[in-house]
Formats: structure tokens, sequence, C-alpha cells
């Protein structure tokens, strides 16, 4: 077995160990723990350099009738691992992105519990901020700072900020967030406009029959 | 020189403080910063224009800022970008602005308000200097102006949009029949005969349509928060130090930090290049990093047609939200055939995200993913 196989394998276990106390599941790279509105993720990339392997770690958020709603309009197979917001650990504090360098199978342990703390300092507290869709609805909405950083797909942002003023029966606001987000979408030259516009269409037609 | 009265006072020196004073900011050349924030907020085009400590995008040798707010600007909002080539002999920054050209050297010139005060003899001249980039923004460009070997390149309409900038100067305008053949040439793009710098500097978006080959000098860079589009079939850039060139559906490219070989065998496909690949793509990772948000790596993305394509890195344009792909070659390993026809499948219909991203990004359908080819150099196994 080679050096990143063995460390991504020993990696994984060590941070299964630390995690399952808290509720965490495995999935691949991906821990997941079960909460009202849907599941709170990390996922863990391993990238492979010429001496070492780097590691970093992603924290996101699923809103679970959120995706599944998006999914549907989207006419995509759900996918109960997908996630409505998030980013990677470093970014949460307003840094660049944290890679962890491993560069012997001796490292993982002390690289574990560097990660499981980072986690800690800000991973539980992003968790414990998007724990409702109002919330996560004003990311989505957002065009700034926050919106990029948690949700960074600007016509993906769009389209489920639509998506959440819908589960929050927010009609009233539904033609002026089309507005908004398609004068943001123009102002970039964002090249998937017109299918904002399209998914908007659609859903537009679920409020009419709703 | 004429009567016309240029709108933006240009920076002097004044009191004893020594300090330049360029209207709205003071900045001092010694340490090659302003000593006061920029009072603009910047072009959401352009990100680092709001970095409000940056002089002339932090590149004064290619780009003035005589209001203090813009480079290579004019008293708006409205800001310039040059093409301009240095010639090794030229010795001018565009530090020494006036509104109507500077004298037979580096920069051409331009007056927004009014394009009757340029003094387009000048400007000619400054090209035949070597080093040439003149401007002007609102299509009044002599369609009689062709480029000669006295040119390293003609002018740069630029619009405030990357759309803008392309279409008309790029394919109508700067490289007609005539342009196309000076692009091609060495020549022009590398400075005049015997200058062994040239600079191809570009704020936005180019993108040069039917161009078979670009061919640059050494030491050529491509500078600046950019991307180069070459999408003409087959096309191949050769040489250089190029910081990012795109090659849409098919074509060859090399990035910034590392120089494209030119010769020599190429990279052979089994378990030594897999290796060498998955390295390579942990380099590029951190220069794609710098340029764009970070998707995710090795992504599986399901086709349209049920197929699944595994792509190095998924990347997206911080400016504009576009997604691509990044396909990583080491050494000369070619680009199938195949994975053309993925390409341009994947650009023209998109397809659904479906591993080796982070959560957010799962399961997202996309309409369009164009492919962009990076090249490395043989990597050295461990």
């Amino acid at each position: 077995m080679g050096m990143y196989t063995e460390v991504k394998k020993e990696m994984l276990s060590f941070l299964e160990g630390q995690f399952s106390p808290k509720e965490f599941y495995r999935s691949r790279q991906i821990f997941y723990r079960k909460v009202p509105i849907g599941k709170q993720m990390l996922h863990i990339s391993f990238l492979k350099e010429k001496d070492e392997i780097n590691i970093v770690v992603d924290v996101d958020i699923r809103h679970d009738e959120l995706e599944n709603l998006f999914s549907t309009l989207e006419k995509i197979p759900h996918n109960t691992l997908s996630a409505s917001i998030g980013t990677e650990l470093g970014k949460l504090s307003h840094e660049n992105t944290i890679m962890w360098a491993v560069n012997d199978i001796s490292n993982v342990p002390s690289i574990g519990i560097e990660i499981i703390s980072r986690v800690s300092d800000v991973g539980w507290s992003f968790f414990e901020e998007y724990s409702s869709l109002e919330k996560i609805f004003d990311v989505l909405m957002d065009d700034k700072e926050i919106g990029q950083t948690l949700c960074s797909i600007p016509h993906v942002r769009a389209k489920k900020a639509l998506t959440a003023a819908f589960l929050l029966q927010r009609r009233d606001f539904y033609n002026n967030i089309i507005e908004s987000k398609t004068k943001f979408l123009e102002s970039i030259s964002n090249p998937y406009l017109s299918e904002f516009l399209e998914f908007a269409f659609r859903l537009k037609n679920r409020f009419t029959k709703a | 020189m004429s009567d016309c009265v240029h709108p933006c006072p240009c920076g002097y020196y004044g009191d004893s403080t020594e300090l330049l004073y360029l209207r709205a900011r003071q900045y001092d050349p010694s340490m090659g910063r302003f000593l006061t924030q920029d009072t603009w907020d910047g072009n959401s085009t352009l990100p680092i224009t709001y970095n409000k400590w940056v002089y002339a995008n932090a590149n004064p040798i290619l780009y003035t800022d005589p209001s203090g707010h813009c480079f290579f600007g004019i008293d708006t909002a409205f800001c310039i970008a040059v093409l301009v080539g240095v010639p090794a002999i030229a010795g001018v920054t565009t530090a020494s602005w006036d509104y109507y050209v500077t004298q037979g050297h580096g920069v051409g010139g331009i007056n927004e308000f009014n394009p009757a005060c340029v003094d387009w003899g000048q400007v000619f001249g400054a090209g035949k200097s070597g080093s040439f980039g003149a401007i002007e923004p609102f299509a009044m460009m002599p369609a009689s102006v062709i480029l000669t070997p006295s040119y390293l390149l003609g002018y740069l309409r630029y619009g405030m949009t990357p759309g803008e900038v392309n279409e008309f100067f790029i394919n109508q305008v700067g490289l007609g029949n005539v342009h196309n053949q000076a692009m091609q040439n060495p020549y022009y793009v590398s400075g005049r005969a015997g200058g062994s710098i040239g600079t191809l500097a570009l704020s936005l978006h180019l993108t040069l349509t039917g161009l078979p080959t670009l061919t640059t000098g050494p030491g050529t860079q491509l500078s600046g928060y950019n991307t180069l589009v070459l999408s003409g079939a087959n096309v191949t850039a050769v040489g250089g130090d190029l910081s990012l060139i795109y090659t849409g559906t098919s074509g060859l490219a090399s990035s910034g930090l590392v120089m494209m070989s030119s010769g020599g065998g190429g990279e052979g496909r089994g378990p030594q290049n897999n290796l060498r690949g998955k390295i390579g793509e942990a380099q590029v990772r951190k220069m794609l990093e710098n340029k764009f948000t970070y998707l995710g790596n090795r992504v599986t993305v399901r086709l349209p047609n049920g197929k699944i394509r595994f792509v190095d890195h998924l990347v997206q344009d911080p400016v504009s939200g576009k997604i691509f792909a990044v396909e990583v070659k080491t050494g000369l390993s070619p680009i199938s055939g195949r994975q053309q026809s993925l390409d341009t499948l994947m650009a023209s219909q998109g397809g659904i995200l479906e591993r080796g991203v982070p959560p957010r990004y799962l399961n997202l359908r996309l309409s369009s993913i164009e492919t962009i080819y990076f090249r490395l150099p043989s990597v050295n196994l461990p």
C-alpha cells in the first residue's frame, strides 16, 4: 500500500474514532451527524504532493427540505449528502485555505488532533449559527462576503435562495429576489443567468399551484 | 499642442514632502505605495481594484493612474487596460503620463471626452518606437490604421464588459487578416527586433477567435488578472512563460509557474504517468487557488449521455461565477480525441457533480463546464 492510501486510511479511521462519540457517521470522506433540519457534515480532502499529503477540511450544512425540493426542481437524483451551505475551515475564520501536511504515517495522530481542535474552534459554532432555514436563507440572499463564502456559486446561490423563500412561504418576497438576483448575475456577466430564470419560472409555477 | 482641455490633471510633484500628488491620493515613489486609501470602491470585474493601497494595479510599468483612482485611467471609474509591449531599450514607464501622447515612447494616448484631442500622429510614433498601446473607448478608431512591422500592436478598444473588449477590437479591427498574421509573428509580441521582453498585459478576458497559433517570444508574460481564450481549432500556444492560457475545446497551454516544454519526449501512459499526474495536480491546485474559487479535485461528473467523466480540478471564476474543469497534462502527453469530444459535450451540455467535491457542490447540475488544460513539464518521481 502506498503512503497516500495508507495516510488516507489511517487519518479517516483516526477521525472516525474522534467524531463517533459526537454521533458523526462516516460515508467515504464525509462525516455527518443528523440534526432536526438535516445534516451537519465534515468533508476531508487528501491531496498528493511530491513528498507529503495535504489535508483540507470543509464544513457543510444540509437542510433536507431545501435540498430535496431543489433536486426535484433541478430534475436531478436526490443525494442525501448534498449540502446547502458550507466552506473550508480556514475561510470560516477569514484566512486562506488551511492545509495540513502529512509526510509520514506516524504524524497522523498529531495532525488528526490539530484538525479536531480546529473543528472545535470554528466548526461547531458554524453548525450552531446556521441551524435554521431563516439563517440559511439570509446567507443565500447575500451576494457579498458571507454569501460568496458559504455558497460560492452565484447562480446556485440564487436558485437556492428562491427555493428557501418558497419553503419559508415568503411569496411576497419572491419577485424581489428574482429581480435582485438577476441584477447581480447580470452585473458579474454570469453565464448561467438564463438557467436561473428558467428555474425561477419553474418554482413560480409551484407557487401558483400551491 | 492644442486647445483641448483634458478633464484629468496629471500627477505632479508638489511640496517639500516630495510625494507625488495624484489628485485623490498621495503616492510615495520611494515606497511604491499610496499613503492614503483610494476613495474609489473598485470595479467588480477587476478584483485587484478593490485593493485600496495598490498603485496602477500593482504594475506601474504598464499602467498609470493619473487620477489616483484608476490604473491607466481617466477621471472616472472608466479604467483602461493597455496592451503594450516593452522593448528591451524602452525604459519608459507610463508614470510620465500626459493626456496627449507620451513623446514617441511606450504609451499611446486617450482622451475619453474628446477623441479629437488625441494626436494620432504621435500615437503612431509611439508605436514605431517599439512599444505601443493606443486606446480609445468609443469606437473612434481610424479604420485605415493597420499593423505594420513598425508597430507592436495597434489598439485596444476597451469597454466595461469583457464582451466589449473582445469582439470589436480583436476580431474586427485588431486582428483582421493583417493583424492576425502579425500576432503569429514573434516579432510583434516579443517587442522590437532584438528586443527580448514582450509583455502582454490584459485586464479582462481577451478572446482570440480562429487564431491558429500564438507564438510568444522568450520571457513573454501574460500578466494581471486575466484569461486568454484561444478558441480556434487546434489552437497551440507555444513557448513563453504564460500565466494562464485557456484553449477552449482543443489545444495546448502552459501555466505561469512553469515553462512549457518545447521539445523532448512526451510522457507515456501507465502507472508512472498517473503518479506524475497526481503530483502535478497538487501543484496546480495551489496555483488555481490563487486565481479561482476552488470547488474540488478528482471530480466525477455525470454527463448528459449517462457517462462518467473524471476531471482533475473543478474551479470557478471568482468574478463571473463561470465553472471550469481543469485538466493537467505532464510533459508532452497529448489531449486525446476522446477527451476533446468530452470537453465539447461538457461545454455545451454540462453535467452533474457526483464525487470529489465537498457536499455543498455535490449533486449540482451545471449547464456548461468548459475545460482548461494546464501543461506541466515532466515531474521527477519521488
